[in-house]
């Protein structure tokens, strides 16, 4: 495998944007403003290019059954101390900057720099003529180095690093239009509602460490073990409880990046950030980063069936959850935005019901329709002045000929209509679930019914019926994005509208053709064999294996779950092809279904469709102000820790300095005056105070 | 070679002597930052000549014989290990830049001024350098005076009462600290001479005093310590003498000042108190820690001032620090080592920023300031960099310090896993504070005092219409080096842990074995009980 001339060079490919971004960032000023897309370009297209050609190359090299393709790179080593006295033995702690290739890693490689680079070639159009032009660019240059990283990362600090640096990336992104106070504060709770899930993730780090004594994935190139292969061994016993526990606190970071319930209230907010960010970031690439950490730490994952079966509900619920909340969203990127939450859901299911291969290969399709659907959301609003309210707008597609046909695409994808690519994604998750649990799979299917009718009611509303266009355009505290000032100025420079510049269709059309025939790729079973000779899933499955040998003779099937190849008698085989079909004629009816009733309801007969809210308002208030779970948290956590840091601080001003006086003021008038001041006023107390302190201190130790 | 150490503390010291008879307050200020910048040169040749192979061996050993005092076991002792000489480049890096710093802003009496940053600086590179448990005391308090000024003459309206706050409380608890030198370095080994040499003082301690003597020891000791540190809760002094400091105050009272306390812990408590009494006190000393990271994020993030926030962002930092050290393993230690470093760095740029800041709208209240990046968007890239710094972005310096530490703490015999837990929860809170002020004073709608048209003020960049404007040049050269610091320590942080790995282990192991072999010491056993104890725990569990 080292053979390849991209593993060789691989080092190029977070490189490449970083010098972009730090050619952007700090070169790209004043005059050569308007140049800043060029570093970035280049560099992200160069690292696409080496990307792709790793996975052409993967896909080349001949295969060993069960041996599994991998690559361990070391650079230098970043972090290490000495050794610690950990229960398994002296231990040193010790992080390198390595990267790890694998077929998980160059499919999810692709993704990012694919569509990254699409999205970069989208945004010069779209962000023309904005003040903070250079600084757009070099934020992204920056994601897709952090998001590299993220990917490539051999050891869980070196996924840390990428997992605080895009949410980073994300908070500044999200926060371009800083000046907007909604904007502002998005990104703050980005922020921190990742920020909860890294706590989550860093202490699972730590356990990892101290059950294993290392945090490298699969070992480096000087010979040592990986814990995820530890975990394949027998373990003692402190590893064992380890495990117990080491599953849901990696989950905690995952549903905080993924944004699944009860962690995902950034997402929707998230969306002050230009559009090609929500494409990029917040939909096709950042926010699946927890299913690629629970895909690639798989083995810690799946011996904990009560983890397992968490993540699946969790999944499950969010999907659903968020799924109800879109139905009554007007904004076209908040519909977008709960679509994403709850197509993230789907694909935690398919981690959770033991289908990773399902869960990555829908992260893939997602990628690119949801991509899609974004930017050309984002073309709407670059026509629109702004407005991407959608009952200010109808029936455009004249206006936008072109974007409507991509819409449309995307809204066919999303919505699982049958052949594309979503379709086929989110059928083999149904599936799974559906073996697992029937309960689960019907949920699943529910919600991909409300996902049909979602997006078709935007779709229909939007660009279908009679033709409204909003005249004035957004107003700052809308969501205009900050986008106008710079619309205006190309229409003076053009004399006339022009709404969809070939910069920003030609990377639409790529995506559309993703979203068009992307389902093929797992065709014949070919992507999930290709992943299953990641080490990742060909030790998830010898651990599922063995665990079910134990019990009973369905271990066999799992396996396939992760990709690995399951000789089953004739019988079998026809018996699952015969379930598959099933559920695909099931999932294609429901899809259609949904499509239907939104025809219905927001093109045939709109009336109809504002009677039916009319008649349960209370329910459409409730999902149209989200369940409230924002208005919750901030009552529940964020009024009462504020209300005791004014406690602390008030404590720290009366209470401490005021005891403090009095013990001053006791010598005072006890007689101990002249052994203890020699000046007046109050602050000779202090040093009694803190031997009293210690005194007290002794007492408690020496009596505990 | 071995003059190096001398010469590093005269030169700033008789920098000072000469700098009291400059002729103008320019001369003498241009005086400050050459003498500051050649002692920061030397610091960088001791770095050129040190001799990381052995870094756990004090080098340029150097013991005048002048200087000893025979009763009382008295020399000047001085001599550096690799973990007193990063310290002391800390130091020496972070004066010229705080003297840069007072460029203009300090306006009244700048000879004097001057005159005394030398004098401190003179004193902190003594406390990292001495060898003599009593010189290091003299050093320790000889940084008082220079900062009681400092604060008393230069600083805000309250300028006093903090100085004098500031004073008492240190002063006050440190005469504890001096109680416990002095019994230890005379009467811990009767019938043998008084010696207050810091090995032969450590080694009585260990095996002259009963267990309960090295408690009351340790406690003396701790007591000085912990209130230059500050923990939780005799931290009160801490924010007040903060914002009321002029900005060179405050960056060497965060980056050098408190890092005093630590290395005083780290260098003689922890030897000192090991192997009995600092186990036994370790959870207690953990706990005021857990408080202390909680306590003091969430009263910074109430704060109205900048200033006062960043200072008590510093009482939740420094129990991470005292953290690291109580876990007793290298892991927290070298973290904890690292952590005085990258706290001095990036807290000292932080102060340097909000005094930036400062000299343009004459306000640090955060309900005053909105949106400057837009007026400002270079110091708005360089506050965004401190506070994620700050925060621990992985990436960037803090990180690794911090994470360090609590590993140490989850992995320490002493501690445990459910301090590495609690800790983690500052990891949380602590962007929450920094990030809310960056979100109040950097974004949203621009929003300054000057903004009706004040007129501008004699000490800062101008735009062209009156206002204040962006950085200027020599701001941007203070700056600059310490984003490049924050950057190099997070890529390679490495530089650092490699080098103070060998000093740590020797400071762990109990003073007997010097070398390589840890040898278990009979009649220590209780630590070795207590880590077989932890593994069979451990299982359990």
């Amino acid at each position: 495998m080292e053979q390849l001339f991209a593993i060789q060079h691989a080092y190029l490919i977070p490189l490449l944007p970083l010098i972009g971004a730090v050619i952007a960032g700090f070169f790209c000023t004043g005059e050569r403003k308007t140049l800043a897309h060029w570093p970035i370009w280049i560099g992200v297209g160069a690292s696409a290019i080496l990307s792709l050609s790793l996975l052409y190359g993967m896909m080349n090299l001949p295969h060993v059954e069960g041996k599994g393709l991998s690559y361990v790179q070391d650079y230098y080593s970043w972090i290490t101390t000495g050794a610690v006295r950990l229960p398994g033995g002296q231990h040193t702690f010790n992080v390198g900057v390595s990267y790890l290739f694998d077929p998980l890693t160059a499919v999810m490689l692709c993704v990012v720099t694919g569509v990254g680079f699409l999205i970069t070639v989208f945004s010069a159009g779209y962000m023309k003529g904005e003040e903070g032009y250079s600084r757009f660019f070099a934020f992204l240059g920056l994601f897709i180095f952090m998001m590299t990283n993220l990917v490539m990362g051999a050891n869980l600090v070196m996924l840390y690093l990428g997992w605080e640096g895009v949410g980073l990336c994300s908070y500044l992104l999200i926060g371009y239009y800083y000046e907007k106070p909604a904007a502002r504060d998005a990104a703050k709770k980005a922020f921190l509602v990742n920020r909860i899930g890294d706590f989550g993730f860093g202490l699972g780090i730590m356990l990892t460490f101290l059950a294993f004594g290392t945090v490298s994935f699969f070992g480096d190139t000087q010979g040592t073990d990986g814990f995820l292969n530890m975990a394949t061994h027998s373990l003692n016993a402190f590893q064992q409880n380890a495990l117990k526990w080491l599953p849901f606190l990696l989950m905690l970071g995952a549903f905080g990046k993924s944004a699944q319930f009860p962690l995902y209230v950034w997402l929707p907010d998230a969306m002050e950030g230009p559009t090609p960010v929500s494409a990029l970031i917040h939909a096709a690439t950042m926010v699946t980063a927890g299913v690629y950490m629970i895909a690639r730490c798989g083995t810690v994952f799946v011996g904990n069936e009560a983890a397992m079966w968490t993540i699946a509900i969790v999944g499950a619920f969010t999907a659903l959850f968020a799924a109800t909340i879109a139905l009554r969203q007007f904004d076209l990127k908040k519909v977008f935005a709960y679509s994403t939450i709850s197509q993230l859901g789907f694909m935690f299911v398919g981690v959770g019901v033991l289908a990773p291969v399902a869960g990555v290969f829908h992260l893939v399709t997602h990628a690119f329709f949801k991509a899609l659907l974004f930017l050309s959301s984002g073309v709407v609003m670059h026509a629109m002045a702004g407005n991407l309210d959608m009952r200010k707008m109808s029936g455009i597609r004249r206006v936008l000929p072109i974007t409507r046909w991509l819409m449309l695409i995307g809204c066919a994808a999303l919505a699982g209509f049958p052949l594309l690519s979503g379709f086929f994604s989110k059928d083999e998750i149904v599936a799974a679930a559906l073996q697992r649990s029937t309960v689960l799979g019907i949920v699943m299917l529910l919600t991909a019914f409300l996902t049909a009718y979602y997006t078709f009611r935007l779709y229909f509303r939007v660009f279908e019926g009679p033709e409204v266009v909003p005249e004035e355009p957004a107003d700052g505290q809308g969501h205009g994005h900050g986008h106008d000032a710079g619309h205006e100025h190309e229409e003076v420079e053009h004399g006339k509208h022009k709404h969809e510049p070939m910069l920003m269709i030609l990377p639409l059309v790529v995506l559309a053709i993703g979203a068009l025939v992307g389902g093929w790729l797992n065709h014949d079973e070919g992507m999930a064999r290709f992943l299953g000779q990641s080490p990742s899933f060909i030790a998830s499955a010898r651990v599922l294996q063995a665990q079910h040998e134990l019990e009973s003779a369905g271990g066999l099937e799992l396996a396939a779950g992760y990709g690995q190849h399951v000789e089953l008698s004739a019988r079998a085989k026809e018996t699952t092809q015969f379930f598959h079909l099933r559920v695909m004629i099931i999932s294609g009816f429901i899809a259609l279904c949904g499509i239907g009733l939104a025809y219905m309801l927001h093109l045939h007969n709109r009336k109809a469709g504002d009677a039916l809210v009319a008649r349960y308002p209370l329910l459409a208030r409730l999902l149209e102000r989200k369940y409230y779970v924002d208005e919750i948290y901030q009552a529940a956590i964020v009024e009462p820790l504020r209300a005791s840091g004014r406690l602390f601080f008030g404590f720290d001003n009366r209470i401490i300095d005021g005891v403090v006086w009095l013990i001053g003021f006791i010598p005072q008038g006890g007689g101990f005056t002249v052994k203890l001041t020699t000046q007046r006023g109050q602050l000779q107390g202090y040093a009694l105070t803190m031997l009293l302190g210690i005194v007290v201190i002794v007492w408690i130790v020496l009596c505990a | 070679m071995r003059a190096m150490l001398i010469c590093l503390l005269l030169v700033p010291l008789l920098g000072a002597m000469i700098g009291t008879s400059m002729p103008s307050a320019k001369a003498s200020r241009r005086w400050a930052l050459g003498v500051s910048l050649l002692t920061a040169a030397l610091a960088g040749a001791l770095v050129a000549l040190f001799d990381f192979g052995h870094a756990q061996r004090f080098q340029f050993d150097c013991e005048p014989e002048m200087f000893m005092i025979d009763e009382i076991g008295f020399s000047v002792h001085l001599a550096i290990d690799s973990i007193s000489l990063w310290l002391i480049v800390l130091t020496a890096f972070l004066t010229p830049l705080a003297i840069a710093a007072s460029w203009e802003s300090i306006a009244k009496r700048q000879t004097e001024y001057y005159v005394w940053m030398l004098v401190l600086l003179f004193a902190m590179l003594g406390v990292f350098a001495a060898r003599d448990l009593l010189l290091f005391y003299v050093f320790f308090e000889l940084t008082l005076i220079p900062m009681f000024f400092i604060i008393g003459i230069w600083g805000g309206a309250q300028r006093q009462y903090a100085a004098l706050k500031f004073f008492l409380f240190t002063f006050s608890a440190s005469v504890l600290t001096f109680a416990g030198i002095l019994y230890v370095g005379m009467y811990a080994a009767p019938g043998s001479q008084p010696s207050m040499d810091l090995d032969t003082v450590i080694q009585h301690a260990q095996y002259g005093l009963t267990p309960h003597q090295q408690l009351w020891v340790l406690l003396a000791m701790l007591a000085g310590f912990a209130v230059k540190i500050p923990l939780f809760p005799v931290h009160t002094w801490l924010p007040l003498a903060h914002t009321e400091a002029p900005t060179a105050g405050s960056v060497i009272l965060a980056g050098v000042l408190l890092k005093l306390g630590t290395y005083g812990m780290l260098r003689i408590a922890l030897p000192i108190g090991m192997p009995n009494a600092i186990v036994y006190l370790a959870p207690a000393l953990g706990v005021l820690c857990l408080v202390g990271i909680i306590y003091g994020a969430l009263v910074a993030w109430v704060q109205k001032d900048i200033k006062k926030l960043v200072a008590y962002s510093s009482v939740s930092h420094l129990g991470f620090c005292v953290l690291g050290l109580v876990a007793m393993n290298v892991v927290g230690v070298q973290g904890s080592v690292l952590y005085m470093i990258n706290h001095g760095l990036s807290t000292g740029a932080l102060f340097l920023v909000v005094g930036m800041i400062y000299d343009r709208y004459h306000t640090r209240d955060i309900d005053q300031l909105s949106g400057l990046a837009r007026r400002m968007p270079i110091l708005a890239f360089f506050l965004v960099l401190f506070t994620l710094s700050s925060i621990g972005l992985p990436g960037l310096n803090g990180f690794v310090s911090e994470f360090l530490t609590i590993l140490g703490a989850f992995t320490s015999t002493n501690l445990g896993i459910g301090f590495g837990a609690v800790a983690a929860l500052g990891i949380i809170l602590g962007a929450v504070y920094m990030l809310h002020m960056v979100a109040c004073v950097l974004f949203g709608p621009l929003k300054t005092p000057m903004d009706d048209g004040a007129s501008g003020h004699g000490h800062a960049e101008h735009a062209g219409d009156g206002r204040p404007g962006d950085l200027g040049g020599r701001e941007i050269a203070i700056l600059v080096p310490l984003a490049v610091a924050v950057v190099l320590l997070g890529v390679m942080p490495n530089i650092i842990l490699r080098t103070i790995e060998a000093p740590v282990s020797r400071l762990l192991r109990p003073s007997g074995a010097d070398d390589a072999i840890i040898r278990p010491v009979s009649g220590h056993a209780a630590g070795v009980e207590r880590e077989t104890e932890f593994v069979v725990r451990g299982r359990e569990e």
